[in-house]
């Protein structure tokens, strides 16, 4: 199967609706405890999900169906690979929040293409755990005021560090979605 | 688009719409509170106004309400 390159983004429909209904509705809805409650509820949904699972099946790379808000470059990523790309992007996303909560300009470009899996490696599910373990420490001890300054995301809009923290749930939450239904194919591979 | 896709798209509208109507709790309970110290009638049509007056601040100045 041949999947597009990554980087290409998602479909104009779909950019469109998270960048004018979802981005906006999330700003107003939550605060710093609500998102950080609501990733760490994210981790515990994904380390239940993933209770029983083999390393084998772990590091399988399913194709599943387009999944909301992953281009299609993703739809072939193992289990791993998306505990992997969660842990490299969460890392830069910590990056820009703490350089924006200084008040400074964050000099590095983003790009998706950059924060793709490259290891697929068997203990990935550790890896993950201590970097969320890690990112949540940091946000308790972050001060919690709006930055004026601002970094933009590839697909959407200038955020702030509270966006920034914000879409950290959202990006979380939308690969445990991922994860969901790449665990669902596994099922069904194995069935057959 | 996928079942995957359509289910994502309604928990995250779900637990929007949660998350709405714990804010209009939080500033219904404060309106309350605010007529039952200064003796006055407490109005829901006031308490609807106080809470979209406040996720408009909140949408546009957030900074300035509950970080």
């Amino acid at each position: 199967m041949k999947f597009e390159k990554a980087g290409a983004g998602l479909p104009e429909f779909e950019r469109l609706f998270i960048r004018v209904f979802l981005v906006p509705i999330v700003r107003i809805t939550m605060n710093w405890t609500i998102s950080r409650l609501l990733i760490k509820r994210e981790v515990k949904i994904i380390k239940k999900l993933l209770n029983n699972i083999s390393n084998k099946q772990l590091q399988q790379e399913m194709s599943i169906k387009r999944t909301f808000a992953i281009e299609d470059n993703s739809r072939q990523f193992s289990v791993n690979e998306v505990l992997e790309h969660l842990v490299i992007a969460g890392s830069l996303v910590k990056d820009v929040i703490e350089t924006l909560s200084k008040e400074q300009e964050v000099e590095f470009d983003i790009k998706i293409e950059n924060v793709k899996p490259k290891e697929n490696k068997a203990n990935q599910l550790e890896d993950f755990l201590e970097f969320y373990q890690d990112y949540d420490d940091f946000i308790i001890n972050l001060p919690k005021k709006q930055s004026k300054m601002t970094k933009a995301h590839p697909w959407f809009v200038s955020f702030n560090n509270f966006d920034w923290n914000n879409f950290m749930f959202m990006h979380t939450f939308i690969h445990r979605r991922q994860i969901e239904a790449i665990l669902n194919e596994l099922k069904r591979f194995e069935n057959e | 688009m996928s079942s995957n896709a359509i289910g994502t798209i309604i928990i995250a509208g779900l637990l929007l719409i949660i998350l709405l109507f714990g804010w209009f709790l939080f500033s219904t309970s404060m309106s309350f509170l605010i007529t039952i110290i200064l003796n006055l009638e407490f109005s829901l049509i006031k308490a609807l106004y106080l809470f979209l007056g406040m996720i408009t601040i909140k949408a546009f100045y957030p900074k300035n309400v509950f970080v």
